[in-house]
C-alpha cells in the first residue's frame, strides 16, 4: 500500500458505555505514513477511539478498518500489525529493562539476531543502556515511558498507536521521546497519538479534535489555527473573578526558609543539600526532571517525612523539630487526587473544613467559593467519582484551601489535564496569591511556570538555578523556559 | 462540627455507601451462621455396621439388636465372609465391622468369656474413637445383663454388689453440636470483620493518598483510628441482633446475661480491630493487607477453640492460645450462653481481652507514626 | 516460541515478588503445622474433678480405675457440690465424679450403688467420647466387683462378652493421620487459585494485559502461559506438603504414589482453573481475592469433609458439597494415604475431577476475550 492511502478508516463509529456515548458518529481516515494526533479535553473519547483502532474495543455502532481489516472480525490480523502504548505504563514492574524488552520481542516473534541488533540500537538511542539490569519499578517515570516505547518499537510495527505517551514526563524525557517518535516516523511508519500538549499537537501532520465524543475538526494544525484558542472556545469555562473569602494575610518577609536540606533513602540521596527561601504571597515554581527530588522536598516541607539533615522553617514553624505544629497552617495537594471518591462533593468539602476546625459560618462562605471555583455549583450532591478529572482537581485544590492556609503546596496539580482546564486552575492560583497565600508548585508544563514569581530548577537533588522567569530567560538568552530547562539539564547531567 | 465528629460522620457516610460491604457483614452474621450450624457437626450418629455372625444364635441376635436399638448404629449389614467385610470397609460403606465368634452363645450361656471383635475404620479418627466408645459401652452393658441372667440360672440369689453410673451432662444435656457451632460462628464472624474491615479501610486511604491529606489536618492519629472503628463496631453490634434471633430459633439457650454478652462483644470488636489496624500499618497495599490478615487470622482462629477445644491441643499450643483474645471471647460466649455464668467468673477473661486491645492500639499508633516517616 | 517466553516471564515475576512467594510456600507450611498440631479431637488427659463423699477403700479403687484407664487425670479433689459447680463453670474440669457417702456401704450390703458422672457438654463431640469412657470404666468396675463376690461364693463367672477392638487404616487413631491427608485438598485449593487469579487481574490493573491483547498471543496460549507456571508452583507446594506430612508428621502412606501424583496433577489443574475462571469475573485484585476466598478457601475448609464429616450433613448440604472439587480430592487422598485402595474405588472421584477441570477450562477460554470492554 503506497504512502498517502488511508490505512485506518473509521466509519460512523459509536461506542456506548452503560448509558453514555463515549464516541458518536465518528468518521475519520488516517493515511499511511502519517503522524496523526488526537486531541481533546478530558473525557472527550480519545482513549476510546485509540482502543477501537487497536481492535481491543468493539464498536457499538459503525466500524473501524485497519489496513483493510475489520477490528471485530479480523482483530488478530490487526494486532499483529500494530504497536500500542497505553496510558498505563504497560510494563512488568518486577522484570528488568532487558527482560521487558526481550519479553515483548519474544511474544512478537522477533528473530534472535534481529532482536539483538534492535535492542542495541534502541537502548543506545533512548539512553536506557546504563539501566539494563535495573528492575522497571525502580526507573523514573520518564524512563519507564521510554522503555514502554522501546518495547513497542522492538517489533517494528507498521502502525504505532500511542495514548498520551508524554503524560507526566519531564521536558527532557519528553524531548527524548519525541526524538524516538520522529525517528520512527521518518522511516515511513504510520503513527497515531493522543496528547494534552499543544506544542506536540502542532508537530503532527494532521489533527483530530474531539469534544464530548464527537469529531469537532480534522485537519492540519495550520488549518485549525491556534489550538489553545480552539480549546478555550469550545470548553465551558468558569470565569471566577471573586477572590477567596480569606482574611488578609501579612505579606512581608519569608514564609519558607530551607537551609542545607538533605534526604537519603537507603544510601540513595534524593535531596542533596538545597537552600532557598520563599517570600510571602509568592507563587514559587519548583521544576525538575522525574526523580530529581521535588516530591521528596515537598513532603519534608509539609512535615510528612523528616529530613536527613538541614533546617526547614515553614510559616514560622521549625518543621524538623515540630512537624505537628505546621499542620493547619499549610495546605497540600498531592499528585494523586486526595479526595474521597465515595463521598459527595459537598461531603468532601464539609469533611475537610470541619477537621481543620473551620467554623460552620465561615465554612458556608468558603464552600460557596470553592464550588464556584470548581464549577460545581448545583452539583453539590454528586458523588465525587462521577466528576471529571479536571473538575476533581479543582475541587481537591479547594478542599486544601478551606482553612485559609499560609502556604499551599501543589505537587504536579495539572498533570494530564487539557489546556483550558489548566488555565482555569492557574487563574485560581493567581487569585490565591492575591490574598497573600504563598503557593509552592511543581509542574512539568513549563508554560505554566511563566506565571510564577520565581522558579527553582532542580536536578539530582540540587538546585541548579533560581530566579524570576524573565531574568532566567535573559541570562540564557532564549524566549522559552523550556529551553532554559533543557540547557540546564544538559549542563547538569 | 468538631473535628472528631466530622471524621466519624465521614466514616459512616463512606461505610453506608458501600452496600456490598454491609451485605457481606450481615451475610456473615446470619446466612453463614445458619448454613454452618445446620451442616457442620462432629456428631457421630447413624453409623453403619457390618456384622459377620458365625454363631447365628439368639445371643448373637440379641447383641446386634442392642447395637441397632441405639441412635448411633442405625444399620447392620450381615456379611458372609471377612473378605466381604473388608470390601465394605474399604469402600467406606460401613464404619465398623462386628465379628461374632462361633462359640459365642455357648460361652455366654456357660458364663465363660466369648471374645467379640470390632473392626473400626480409623480414617476419621474422631468417628472411630466415638464408635469404639459406643461399642464398648454397649458390650459392657450386654455382658452385665448376660452375667446376671446366667447367675439367676445357677439358682443363686440375684443379690450382687453393683455400681451404676448415672451420667449427667451439664450445659448441653442433649449433647447437641449445634450450640457450639452457633457460638463459634458468631465469634469467628466478629473476629473476621473486626480484623479485615479496619485493615482494608486504612490501607485504602493509603492507596488513594488521602492518608497524607489526613495526616496534615489537625486530626490526631488516635482520632483517625477511632473514627474508623466506630462504624464497624456499630454494624457488627447491630448484626448481632438478627444473629442471636436466628441462634435462639435454632434452639441456642441463653442462660446468662445478654447484656454482658453485648458488652464483651464490644470490647472484643475493639480489640480485634486493633489487630486490623496493626496489620494495616504493616502493609503497603490491599493485597498485602489481606494476605497478612490470612497469616494472622488462621492461626488465631484455630488456636482459640473455635474449631476444636483448646484442651485437645498439645500443651505448647495451649499456652500459646493464651495470647489470643479470641480464646477468651469464645470462653465468654460459651459461658454466657450454655453455662449461664456471670461477670463473677468471667471478669478475668474480659480483662484479658481488654488488655490485649490496650497493648495493640498504642503499638499501632506508634507504627502508624513511623510509617508516615518512611 | 511465545509460550516459553510467557512461562519464563511468569516465573521471574513469582520469584521476585516476596509476598506471592511467601503466600505460595510459607502460608501452606504454616497452615500445615497449625492443622497438624492444633486440630485434634483426640481425647486424653481429661481433667477430672472428684467429690468423694465416701472416702473408703472402694471409692479409692473406683478413682484408681479412672486413673488407670490413661484417659483421666483426677486434678481436683473437692469437698462440696458448690466446688463441683465451680470447677465445671470455670472450665477447670471437663468431668466430675461424685461418689455418694453410702457408696461402700451399699456395695457391701449388695445394694446398687450409684455414682454420679457430671460432664461439660458444651463441646459435644468430645463430651460424647468422654461419657462413653467413663461409663465403660464404671461398668467394668461393677463387673469386677461382681466376679470377686461370686468367686468368694465359689461361682466362677467371666465377662461373657469380651471386646477386642481393632482399628484399621489408622490404628493409633491419631487425628493427625486424618487431618494431614485432607490438608492437600484444602491447601491446594486455598492458595493456587488465588495466586493465579491475582496474577491475571494484576495484569488488568497495571494495564500490561492491553499489550497482550494487541499482541499475537492467542487466548489458549495466554491461558496456558498462566496455568503452567502456577500449576508447577502448586505442584511444588503439594510435594512440600507431602514431604513434611510423611517425614515430619510420619503419616503412613499405603497407596500408590504414582496414583497420588497423577490425581494431584489433575487436582492442581482444577484449582488453577478455578483461579482462571475467577479472574474473568473481576477486574480488581481485591475482588479477585475475596471471590477466591468465597469460592475456594471457605468451602474447601468447611464443606469438603476435611474436618466436618459430610455424612452427618443434611441431604441438601451434602449435594452442595459436590460443587467443590476439594471434596473429591479429599476422598482420594485419604483413601490413598490411609486405606491404600486403588483405582477400582477411586475412579468415580477422579472422573468428577477431570470433568470439573475440563468444564472450567472451556468456560475460562470462552470468557477470556482480547478486548478491554
Amino acid at each position: 500500500m503506497p504512502n498517502g492511502e488511508a490505512v485506518i478508516e473509521v466509519k460512523n463509529l459509536g461506542r456506548l458505555f452503560r448509558k453514555d456515548w463515549a464516541l458518536r458518529d465518528m468518521n475519520l481516515e488516517i493515511k499511511k505514513g502519517e503522524l496523526f494526533c488526537i486531541a481533546g479535553p478530558d473525557g472527550s473519547g480519545k482513549t476510546t477511539l485509540i482502543q477501537s483502532i487497536c481492535a481491543i474495543l468493539d464498536p457499538s455502532t459503525g466500524s473501524v478498518k485497519v489496513d483493510g481489516f475489520d477490528t471485530v472480525r479480523d482483530a488478530s490480523k490487526i494486532t499483529s500489525r500494530i504497536g500500542y502504548m497505553s496510558q498505563a505504563y504497560s510494563l512488568y514492574e518486577d522484570l528488568t529493562v532487558e527482560e521487558n524488552l526481550e519479553f515483548f520481542a519474544r511474544i512478537r516473534k522477533v528473530p534472535e539476531e534481529v532482536f539483538v541488533e534492535r535492542k542495541r540500537r534502541l537502548l543506545e538511542f533512548s539512553g536506557l543502556h546504563p539501566f539494563l539490569q535495573r528492575r522497571t519499578r525502580h526507573l523514573s517515570g520518564g524512563m519507564q515511558k521510554k522503555l514502554a516505547l522501546c518495547c513497542n518499537l522492538v517489533h517494528e510495527p507498521d502502525i504505532l498507536v500511542l495514548d498520551e505517551p508524554t503524560l507526566g514526563v519531564d521536558p527532557l524525557s519528553r524531548r527524548h521521546l519525541w526524538r524516538m517518535i520522529e525517528d520512527y516516523h521518518s522511516k515511513g511508519r504510520t503513527i497515531v497519538m493522543s496528547t494534552s500538549y499543544m506544542d506536540e499537537a502542532k508537530r503532527c501532520q494532521r489533527l483530530a479534535f474531539l469534544l464530548e465524543g464527537r469529531l469537532l475538526a480534522c485537519d492540519s494544525p495550520q488549518a485549525i489555527g491556534d489550538l489553545e484558542e480552539v480549546f478555550l472556545k469550545h470548553i465551558k469555562r468558569v470565569k471566577l473573578k471573586r477572590k477567596p473569602p480569606f482574611p488578609a494575610k501579612v505579606s512581608e518577609g519569608d514564609t519558607i526558609r530551607v537551609e542545607g536540606l538533605k534526604k537519603s533513602f537507603d544510601g540513595f540521596t534524593a535531596v542533596d543539600g538545597i537552600s532557598f527561601s520563599v517570600r510571602r504571597g509568592e507563587v514559587f515554581g519548583f521544576v525538575g526532571p522525574n526523580g530529581s527530588g521535588k516530591t521528596t522536598t515537598i513532603r519534608i516541607l509539609c512535615g510528612i517525612i523528616p529530613p536527613s539533615g538541614g533546617s526547614v522553617e515553614v510559616a514560622g514553624v521549625d518543621v524538623v523539630r515540630k512537624p505537628a505544629q505546621v499542620k493547619g497552617k499549610i495546605g497540600y495537594m498531592s499528585q494523586k487526587f486526595s479526595l474521597y471518591l465515595d463521598l459527595t462533593v459537598e461531603e468532601n468539602i464539609d469533611f475537610f473544613g470541619s477537621v481543620y476546625g473551620v467554623g460552620s459560618k465561615t465554612l458556608e462562605e468558603r464552600k460557596g467559593w470553592v464550588l464556584e471555583a470548581a464549577g460545581l455549583l448545583g452539583r453539590e450532591k454528586t458523588l465525587t467519582k462521577e466528576v471529571s478529572g479536571a473538575v476533581r482537581q479543582r475541587l481537591a485544590l479547594g478542599c486544601s484551601l478551606l482553612h485559609s492556609p499560609d502556604v499551599l503546596f501543589l505537587d504536579e496539580p495539572t498533570s494530564g489535564i487539557d489546556p483550558a482546564s489548566r488555565k482555569a486552575f492557574w487563574e485560581i492560583i493567581g487569585l490565591l496569591a492575591g490574598t497573600g497565600t504563598t503557593v509552592f508548585v511543581t509542574t512539568h508544563y513549563l508554560s505554566e511556570v511563566e506565571a510564577c514569581t520565581r522558579v527553582a530548577f532542580l536536578h539530582q537533588g540540587r538546585v541548579l538555578a533560581l530566579d524570576e522567569p524573565a531574568r532566567l530567560k535573559a541570562v540564557y538568552n532564549t524566549g522559552s523556559l523550556e529551553e532554559v530547562f533543557l540547557r540546564l539539564m544538559e549542563r547538569g547531567a | 462540627m468538631g473535628r472528631l465528629k466530622a471524621a466519624i460522620k465521614k466514616e459512616f457516610l463512606q461505610f453506608l455507601r458501600d452496600r456490598m460491604l454491609i451485605l457481606l457483614i450481615v451475610w456473615t452474621y446470619t446466612v453463614e451462621v445458619v448454613m454452618c450450624t445446620m451442616a457442620l457437626s462432629f456428631e457421630v450418629k447413624n453409623l453403619h455396621m457390618a456384622v459377620y455372625d458365625t454363631d447365628r444364635s439368639q445371643w448373637s441376635q440379641k447383641l446386634v439388636e442392642r447395637f441397632t436399638s441405639t441412635e448411633y448404629f442405625t444399620r447392620a449389614l450381615y456379611v458372609s465372609s471377612l473378605k466381604e467385610m473388608d470390601g465394605l470397609l474399604d469402600s467406606g460403606q460401613v464404619d465398623m465391622g462386628l465379628v461374632i465368634p462361633p462359640d459365642f452363645s455357648e460361652a455366654v450361656g456357660k458364663g465363660r468369656r466369648g471374645d467379640l471383635q470390632i473392626i473400626l475404620s480409623g480414617t476419621n479418627s474422631n468417628t472411630a474413637n466415638t464408635a469404639r466408645g459406643y461399642a464398648g459401652a454397649i458390650i459392657e452393658g450386654f455382658s452385665r445383663d448376660a452375667a446376671l441372667e446366667s447367675l439367676r440360672r445357677t439358682g443363686l440369689r440375684a443379690e450382687v454388689p453393683e455400681v451404676e453410673p448415672e451420667v449427667r451432662v451439664w450445659y448441653n444435656p442433649e449433647l447437641k453440636f449445634r450450640y457450639f457451632m452457633i457460638v463459634s460462628m458468631i465469634v469467628v464472624a466478629g473476629m473476621m470483620i473486626g480484623m479485615i474491615h479496619p485493615a482494608a479501610t486504612m490501607v485504602r486511604e493509603k492507596e488513594t493518598g488521602t492518608i497524607e491529606q489526613i495526616m496534615l489536618t489537625p486530626l490526631r492519629r488516635h482520632e483517625v483510628i477511632l473514627a474508623k472503628l466506630l462504624p464497624t463496631v456499630a454494624i457488627s453490634m447491630l448484626s448481632l441482633i438478627p444473629s442471636l434471633l436466628i441462634a435462639s430459633g435454632l434452639g441456642l439457650p441463653v442462660k446468662g446475661s445478654i447484656v454482658l454478652f453485648f458488652l464483651a462483644s464490644a470490647i472484643f470488636l475493639f480489640t480485634s480491630m486493633g489487630i486490623g489496624v496493626f496489620i494495616s500499618t504493616l502493609s503497603k497495599n490491599l493485597q498485602q493487607a489481606l494476605l497478612i490478615s490470612f497469616f494472622i487470622l488462621f492461626p488465631i482462629m484455630f488456636l482459640s477453640g473455635t474449631v476444636v477445644p483448646v484442651e485437645s491441643m498439645p500443651l505448647a499450643l495451649q499456652y500459646l492460645s493464651y495470647l489470643s483474645p479470641v480464646r477468651y471471647y469464645m470462653e465468654i460466649a460459651l459461658g454466657i450462653f450454655l453455662k449461664g455464668i456471670g461477670l463473677g467468673i468471667l471478669w478475668p477473661k474480659l480483662l484479658a481481652i481488654f488488655l490485649f486491645g490496650a497493648v495493640i492500639f498504642p503499638l499501632s499508633l506508634l507504627r502508624l507514626k513511623r510509617r508516615m516517616y518512611e | 516460541m511465545i509460550l516459553p517466553a510467557l512461562i519464563k516471564k511468569e516465573f521471574k515475576e513469582i520469584l521476585r515478588d516476596p509476598v506471592t512467594l511467601g503466600t505460595a510456600i510459607l502460608l501452606p507450611l504454616v497452615m500445615l503445622f497449625l492443622f497438624g498440631y492444633a486440630i485434634s479431637l483426640d481425647v486424653k488427659d481429661i481433667s477430672m474433678a472428684v467429690y468423694d463423699q465416701d472416702r473408703s477403700q472402694d471409692s479409692q479403687k473406683l478413682i484408681e480405675a479412672f486413673t488407670a484407664s490413661g484417659y483421666f487425670i483426677p486434678k481436683y479433689h473437692l469437698d462440696s457440690g458448690q466446688e463441683v459447680n465451680e470447677a465445671l463453670d470455670r472450665g477447670k474440669a471437663a468431668i466430675a465424679i461424685v461418689i455418694p457417702p453410702d457408696f461402700s456401704k451399699s456395695i457391701n450390703s449388695y445394694r446398687k450403688a450409684e455414682v454420679q458422672i457430671i460432664l461439660d457438654g458444651s463441646f459435644s463431640a468430645t463430651a460424647m467420647i468422654v461419657s462413653n469412657y467413663a461409663t465403660s470404666i464404671v461398668n467394668s468396675y461393677s463387673m469386677d466387683l461382681m466376679e470377686e463376690y461370686l468367686a468368694k461364693k465359689g461361682v466362677h463367672l467371666e465377662h461373657p462378652a469380651g471386646l477386642i477392638p481393632r482399628v484399621w487404616y489408622n490404628p493409633p487413631m491419631k487425628s493427625v493421620n486424618y487431618i494431614v491427608p485432607g490438608l492437600f485438598a484444602v491447601l491446594l485449593m486455598a492458595f493456587p487459585p488465588m495466586l493465579t487469579a491475582l496474577a491475571i487481574v494484576r495484569e488488568k490493573e497495571r494495564g500490561t494485559i492491553e499489550q497482550v491483547y494487541v499482541s499475537p498471543i492467542s487466548p489458549p496460549v495466554f491461558i496456558l502461559g498462566k496455568i503452567i507456571p502456577y500449576g508447577i508452583t502448586a505442584f511444588g507446594e503439594m510435594l512440600l506438603i507431602l514431604a513434611v506430612g510423611t517425614l515430619w508428621f510420619r503419616i503412613p502412606f499405603k497407596g500408590s504414589i504414582l496414583l497420588l501424583v497423577l490425581t494431584s496433577i489433575i487436582y492442581v489443574l482444577t484449582t488453577v482453573g478455578i483461579g482462571l475462571f475467577v479472574s474473568t469475573l473481576t477486574k480488581t485484585q481485591l475482588g479477585a481475592m475475596l471471590l477466591s476466598l468465597i469460592v475456594t478457601l471457605m468451602p474447601s475448609f468447611l464443606f469438603s469433609g476435611f474436618l466436618f464429616p459430610i455424612a452427618t450433613m443434611p441431604y441438601m448440604m451434602q449435594l452442595y458439597t459436590y460443587f467443590f472439587p476439594a471434596r473429591y480430592f479429599n476422598d482420594i487422598s485419604r483413601d490413598l494415604f490411609l486405606k491404600g485402595v486403588g483405582l477400582e474405588y477411586l475412579w468415580f472421584n477422579i472422573l468428577l475431577l477431570v470433568v470439573y477441570a475440563s468444564v472450567l477450562f472451556v468456560l475460562a477460554s470462552l470468557r477470556f476475550k482480547k478486548k478491554v470492554a
